[in-house]
């Protein structure tokens, strides 16, 4: 279906109005539309940006300006183009989306699958964990030498900064 | 080899497929848009040396296919299977493409993310599409360093994608539901619970051929399996209220008419265009999957729905063709199919 007020673009906005019982259909393209001030129908994601993470006034003072060291990239330019940079943008930027995160996921903490080296560091974190409560065991009950083994044992591990090491 | 599209799956008369997609990318690079032609490069060998590495088992199955080398058209066709994206087939410079011959699995390199991995199988199999899509992943992370962190998950280029990276869709055939106008209250209910709907085929509001879209729509703070196991409860639901609305089709006689009619129209028009090809297919889908049409079965008529499209029409004619002479092509491919 065509515009039908520029005949020349695809109709992509429909509007039904109803004033007084009488109804009228209107089927417009994207820019006739919003020269009509009917732009605030399209629901797009996009428009959305702004408000998902962009200042929570609009007009309220521009803060210093947050860069990412890594790529360059800055809050703004981030705000712009809907994407980040480079993966270490979101620590550049880690206050700044929070909030909105939580606006877009209702949660700012993963849950799920690990990678092989995020998973092999959590159950390093793990096991330090037993191993330190059982040193204190150790201390606790004056079995001083099974505590330096532990002591050892920890040692080493929290040097380990990889799997196969 | 059939295509996951010829293949039969569960729920099939409502269900036409699942497709899951988990974005990744490698710690050591910008994203694709910050990328240098040189580091494009790198990613895309990267991942290709893993998947052909990995034994003849794994590597026998997939196929490299650098972006730069196909036509439009070629690409084109490749977006109507649901292989890639739109975008990913209009700007090919630096991509690459790494799929099964069956068409279930493809990878594809430097789009938004590094790495896509999408699994799409048929009908209602969203536990079996992310095991495949897992087993992939874990290929791939032995021996590559994902970008990851402990609190945001897999990080991606786009924030609406941090945490799993996974995306979870059911593409659902709900002519019934739709003509009973139930499709906005199930979309605007749905989006309560994180899901989204869209329509497969068409524009705006109104999906073309009663086909639509559910997918999740969060991925931070949501396991991959709790996601998918959410997705297909909500999906059994609205499947089961399709199935109550589809009960009496079968003793009525305007919507066997209609399913009839169009049955005779695809088996004899000379001239379809693409929007009445899908149309007319919905129709006779619901025939299918009702078995009021012997013969002609819900695999058939997706099969249809995919060699119809235009750019299909234009790999199997291999010459351009103009609107008449594509009409003319989906008219004969139609009626031959039918036919048998």
């Amino acid at each position: 279906m065509l515009c039908e007020k520029c005949g020349k673009n695809q109709a992509t906005t429909h509007i039904q109005k109803t004033v007084a019982g009488v109804s009228e259909e209107h089927h417009l393209c994207a820019s006739c539309a919003a020269q009509l001030g009917y732009s605030h129908f399209t629901f797009d994601m996009g428009d959305l940006w702004p408000y998902l993470f962009g200042e929570e006034k609009p007009g309220a003072a521009v803060e210093k300006e947050t860069r990412c060291e890594n790529c360059g990239m800055s809050f703004a330019d981030f705000l712009k183009s809907k994407r980040v940079g480079c993966a270490v943008c979101y620590k550049a930027f880690e206050e700044r989306l929070a909030p909105s995160l939580e606006r877009i996921h209702g949660s700012v903490t993963h849950r799920g699958k690990l990678p092989r080296h995020a998973a092999w560091q959590s159950e390093k974190n793990k096991k330090l964990a037993s191993l330190k409560k059982e040193m204190a065991g150790a201390v606790e009950s004056q079995n001083y030498e099974q505590a330096a083994l532990l002591r050892d044992e920890i040692k080493r591990l929290e040097e380990r900064v990889t799997e196969n090491e | 080899m059939n295509k996951w599209y010829e293949q039969s799956g569960s729920d099939h008369d409502v269900v036409v497929s699942t497709r899951v997609r988990l974005a990744r990318n490698l710690a050591e690079y910008p994203f694709p848009p910050r990328m240098s032609a040189e580091q494009r490069k790198e990613v895309n060998e990267a991942v290709k040396a893993v998947i052909f590495s990995a034994g003849d088992a794994v590597s026998g199955e997939f196929e490299y296919i650098d972006m730069e080398s196909l036509s439009p058209d070629e690409a084109g066709a490749m977006v109507e299977r649901h292989l890639i994206s739109p975008q990913f087939a209009k700007k090919r410079a630096g991509k690459a493409l790494i799929m099964t011959k069956d068409e279930s699995v493809s990878i594809m390199l430097n789009e938004e993310d590094h790495i896509r991995i999408q699994v799409i199988k048929p009908g209602l199999a969203p536990t079996e599409a992310l095991d495949l899509a897992d087993k992939v992943d874990s290929m791939l992370d032995s021996a590559l360093n994902y970008a990851f962190d402990s609190r945001l998950g897999y990080l991606t280029e786009c924030p609406t994608n941090l945490g799993t990276g996974m995306r979870a869709s059911l593409m659902l055939h709900l002519p019934l539901l739709e003509a009973n106008g139930a499709l906005e209250s199930i979309a605007g209910a749905v989006s309560k619970i994180g899901l989204t709907v869209r329509g497969t085929y068409g524009e705006g509001s109104k999906a073309l051929g009663s086909l639509y879209q559910f997918s999740n729509q969060v991925t931070l703070g949501i396991s991959e399996n709790d996601a998918a196991e959410n997705l297909e409860s909500i999906a059994r639901q609205i499947i089961g209220q399709e199935r109550a609305l589809r009960a009496n089709v079968s003793q009525e006689a305007k919507s066997l008419d209609k399913i009839w009619r169009s049955y005779g129209i695809l088996t004899s028009a000379r001239l379809l265009s693409g929007e009445e090809c899908v149309k007319l297919l919905s129709t006779l889908r619901l025939g299918a999957a009702l078995g009021i049409i012997p013969g002609v079965t819900t695999e058939q008529v997706g099969v249809l729905l995919h060699e119809a499209q235009p750019g299909m029409l234009r790999m199997k004619a291999d010459k351009p063709l103009n609107p008449q002479e594509r009409d003319i092509k989906r008219a004969e491919l139609i009626r031959a199919a039918l036919k048998q």
